[in-house]
This record gives structure tokens, C-alpha cells and sequence, in this order.
């Protein structure tokens, strides 16, 4: 989520940037490489910290973005309106020497945050955004200078403000608080589609993306199995020999599927951070959890978005209950020529029926 | 004399060969499973072996509660019940996916099955779907397809739920 940044490398207009200073103590500064986004952009702030004291400086690292961000470090504003902080907050033990990073006298170091995960941002405003932290605990482990810092009245670290232009998803039920009790932010479309587990703007469309592409694919694959012979090689390569009542399985499954993805209120979590593609509980439609290797995948082809998207719906049990049998494209052949009352219980070999790659008639 | 006596000890060598790659494979980790009426399982992996095994981790105890690697059927119905817990879609396997079972080591684990089965009073059986194992001289590196596993079953067992 963030990570140092050379300063070199930022280079920006001088337009986009806030500076701002106490008298003695840490400068918070932001700097935007634009000053408008849509709604499949993600909105990244790079944030410097600078040490202005002549003596080192520790600040605490839960109020820096160093190791993510695990606070509430911004204010937001949409169109003057304050916006919530949706990210994490931990519960934690008082601070100890390593939780503290040192500033060399006049050190700077800088963090890359994106912000639309953080903060709810699927309305169409003027965001205003500045860095404000402060803590008793901010400055130092030191009792003697946190006192001498009160005492000065250096609290916190707070930074100008920086503002930009959004054109948002614009979530329905109003005023863009998203889906009531989930808690975590999101919203949901005007197309019944919910987001949750602090999606990112490019998150959400990518997730779009896949849901159009699986819609098209459960289409393709219904008018395949409604028009094609029964020496479909698509249909064996992925279901193995013909058989009617297996055929008409097939058809069943996929004509559910077909109708969750058009008729049923999806809900799309992103919280997850796991190596798989994706993850259900097939006792709880329709939520789906995308986890990493889903934001790299394709739109379409094999092992794809879309795919993805038909996999996961197809283990519901109220769809079509299927199991992860075997994993993958060779096994899911190999379990069509040696088993096809398993293969058409496989959610993998729905996938890739659907996905049709390599194309077969 | 001497030729003939040559022959026959490479024939007799030749003899034992197959049966000492028999021996070989035979030796293989081997699991247990022990549930008690609590419905909580213990899972207990033994690699009695001189070599190395790695497990692949993906549908075992270790995977709870990412696949459905259990089957747990009531004794009088022969109903399954049903599994409440994620199924996860991967990319492919790779070296993180694997545990590695070091020569003479024993490996347990405890699943509290109540968290995805419903599991009213009685009898059921419980089964586990076969370990995928690959032997000391594998290259995890590489994807490994079905056919490079050697499978383990574990024994089922029998739980009897009190409440
Ligand atoms: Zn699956």
C-alpha cells in the first residue's frame, strides 16, 4: 500500500503541492500528481515527512504510512463535507522503542498512500485532503520531550491541504454512505451491485469489468448448450462422453448462473489479501471475496476475471453447489475423460467451459 | 565355475532390484485421524521415513477452512453434512503451498469441526480426502501436475457426538 519513495523520482507541479510547518517539529507535505480522477482511478498521494528540528526526531509509525496505513492519518472533505475514515484501526499494546522511527535533522522520508480504499470517495465532489495526526505519544518514547513538546504545543503533524476533483460511482440510497450495516465502506450500484471490504476505485471496476465479461461468457455458455449437437467438443473436452442427463445438469447449472449474475443482489468484498483468485462460503450468496491474484488475471480467456467470477457463482449452493474437485486446466480435462459425473460437479470445469479457451464448437 | 557363479549373483541382483524399489515407495508418511465427542479432530501426519516428503497443503487440515477436504456423513442416514466453510479459487501451486515433512518428524493438528459443520448429537463418520505428497528429490519450484503426487489416505474415523 505504501512504500519509500525516492524524492528524486516525485516530480510535480508546484500547483498540486501543500506545504505545511510548525514552528519546530515534523512538516507534513502532499503532493498529487493530478487534479482530477474518475471512477476507475485510483487516488494516490505521495506524503513527506520532514524532520525541521536541529536533534533527531522519533515519530511513532503507526501515525506515519510506513507499514500501511493503520490509522485515520487524513482529514477528507467531499464538497466541504467531512468523509470517514473506513480503513483499519488497531487495538494495540502502549508503544515501545521499535515502534518508533528517528529523523535525522532536516531527514525527509515519503510514503505513496491511495486513498479511495480509505476514504469513501463514490461521490462527485471537490475533495479537500490534508495529513493531521497527533498523539501524546507521537514524538518520542522519551517522557522528558514529549513534556517539552506539550509544552510548546507541538501536538501533531499536520500538513496544507491538497484538493482535487472526482467524478464518483455515485452509489444509490442517498448521499453516498453505502450499503447500510456493512460498516466498511463501499456502496452499492444503481445495478443492485455492492462493494465492501474497502474497495479502491480501480478495484471496483476491475470488478465490473469481470462481472460484464462472466455475464457475457454464462450467456455464450447457455446458447452453446441450447443449440449445439451432442458431439460437442466443448463440451466433452471440459464434461467428458454425452449423456442427457448430464447435458441437462450442465444446462441447469449454467442457466442459474446465468440468472444470479443478471437478477441477484451481488455482493464484491476486497479485504482479502491471500494469494487465491477468489473465495466463497457456498452457504452465503452471493458474496464473493476477491483476493490477489484476481487484480492480475485477465478479463477474459482462461483463468481470467470473468472466470473467475463464474467459478465462485457456481459454488453457491442456492446455483449450482459445485465442488473444487480438481484445480485447474488439465486436470479438469483429465477429469473429464475419466470421470464426467465429477467433472460436472467441478467448478473449474464450469469455468473453463464458459471461458472457452482455446475456442472448441 | 567362477563364470557361472558371476551370472548367477547378477541374475539374483537383478532379483532383488524390483523388490528393493518396492520396498522403496512403500515408504511413506502415514496419517491418523481421531475425533472425540466435542467434534473436535485431531489430525496427526507421521513421517516414519529416512527421507524428506513435502506436503501439499492445499485440501488437508492445514488448509482449514480455504476447501472442503472432509466428508462427514451421519452413521444411521448415510446424509453428508453439509460444509459451511470458503471454497478458494488459486493460481497455481507454488513452493509457499508445501510443508515440509522432515525424516522422523510428527506433525499434529486440531480442527474444531463446529465452526463449519452443524453437527447435531450422534454418530458420524468422518473421512479425509487423499494428501498429495511428493517425494525428498522434487523440484517445488516447478507447477506439479496430478500425476507427480504420491497420495496418502488417511484410515477414517468415527466421531460420536454428545451434547
Ligand atoms: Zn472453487
Amino acid at each position: 500500500m505504501s512504500k519509500i519513495l525516492n524524492l528524486s523520482v516525485v516530480a510535480l507541479a508546484s500547483s498540486l503541492m501543500s506545504y505545511g510547518a510548525l514552528a519546530d517539529g515534523i512538516a507534513a507535505k502532499l503532493q498529487m500528481s493530478q487534479n482530477s480522477y474518475n471512477d476507475a482511478q485510483d487516488v494516490m498521494v505521495t506524503v513527506t515527512l520532514t524532520n525541521e528540528e536541529h536533534v533527531p526526531v522519533k515519530v511513532l509509525k503507526w501515525y506515519t504510512a510506513a507499514e500501511g496505513v493503520e490509522e485515520s492519518l487524513f482529514k477528507v472533505s467531499a464538497d466541504g463535507e467531512q468523509r470517514k475514515y473506513l480503513g483499519a484501526h488497531y487495538k494495540r499494546q502502549a508503544p515501545t522503542h521499535k515502534d518508533y522511527i528517528k529523523l535525522k535533522a532536516g531527514e525527509s522520508v515519503s510514503y505513496d498512500v491511495e486513498l479511495s480504499s480509505l476514504y469513501d470517495m463514490s461521490a462527485t465532489a471537490n475533495y479537500e485532503i490534508s495529513y493531521n495526526v497527533s498523539s501524546l505519544q507521537l514524538f518520542s518514547p522519551n517522557p522528558g520531550q514529549a513534556k517539552k513538546l506539550a509544552r510548546l504545543g507541538i501536538e501533531g503533524i499536520h500538513s496544507d491541504s491538497a484538493s482535487f476533483y472526482l467524478e464518483g460511482r455515485e452509489f444509490k440510497g442517498g448521499n453516498n454512505k453505502g450499503k447500510p450495516g456493512t460498516g466498511d465502506g463501499g456502496g452499492t450500484t444503481p445495478d443492485g451491485i455492492s462493494f465492501t471490504g474497502r474497495c479502491s476505485n480501480s478495484q471496483q471496476s476491475d470488478i465490473l469489468a469481470g462481472l460484464a465479461a462472466a455475464k457475457n461468457m454464462a450467456a455464450d455458455a447457455n446458447q452453446h448448450l441450447a443449440t449445439a449437437s451432442s458431439s460437442s467438443v466443448r463440451y466433452s473436452t471440459w464434461f467428458g462422453d454425452y449423456n442427457s442427463s448430464r447435458w441437462n445438469t450442465v444446462s441447469t447449472n449454467f442457466s442459474k448462473i446465468e440468472s444470479a449474475l443478471n437478477d441477484e443482489p451481488l455482493t464484491f468484498d476486497c479485504s482479502c489479501k491471500k494469494q487465491y483468485f477468489a473465495y466463497v462460503y457456498p452457504t452465503q450468496p452471493y458474496k464473493i471475496y476477491m483476493c490477489s491474484a484476481f487484480w492480475s488475471a485477465p478479463i477474459t480467456g482462461t483463468d481470467s476475471k470473468g472466470g473467475t467470477i463464474i467459478h465462485e457463482t457456481s459454488h453457491f449452493n442456492v446455483v449450482a453447489g459445485t465442488d473444487d474437485v480438481v484445480y485447474g486446466q488439465s486436470g479438469a480435462q483429465s477429469l473429464a475423460d475419466t470421470d464426467p459425473a465429477q467433472a460436472i460437479q467441478n467448478a473449474d470445469s464450469h469455468e473453463y467451459f464458459a471461458e472457452n479457451t482455446p475456442n472448441l464448437n | 565355475m567362477l563364470t557361472l557363479l558371476r551370472t548367477t549373483l547378477l541374475f539374483l541382483i537383478m532379483m532383488l532390484l524390483p523388490v528393493k524399489d518396492t520396498l522403496a515407495t512403500m515408504q511413506r508418511p502415514t496419517c491418523q485421524l481421531a475425533a472425540n465427542s466435542l467434534g473436535h479432530l485431531t489430525f496427526t501426519l507421521d513421517n516414519q521415513t529416512e527421507q524428506i516428503w513435502s506436503l501439499l497443503t492445499w485440501q488437508t487440515p492445514f488448509d482449514a477452512w480455504f476447501s472442503e477436504f472432509i466428508t462427514i456423513r451421519h452413521q444411521q442416514t448415510n446424509q453428508k453434512i453439509t460444509y459451511q466453510g470458503a471454497l478458494a479459487k488459486r493460481a497455481a501451486i507454488n513452493a509457499d503451498d508445501y510443508l515440509t515433512l522432515p525424516a522422523h518428524s510428527h506433525h499434529v493438528i486440531q480442527l474444531d469441526l463446529s465452526q463449519v459443520y452443524n453437527l447435531s448429537e450422534g454418530h458420524y463418520d468422518v473421512s479425509l480426502i487423499s494428501l498429495r505428497l511428493l517425494p525428498h528429490n522434487a523440484d517445488l519450484s516447478q507447477p506439479s501436475q496430478e500425476d507427480d503426487f504420491i497420495f496418502v489416505d488417511c484410515p477414517s474415523t468415527q466421531m460420536n457426538i454428545v451434547k
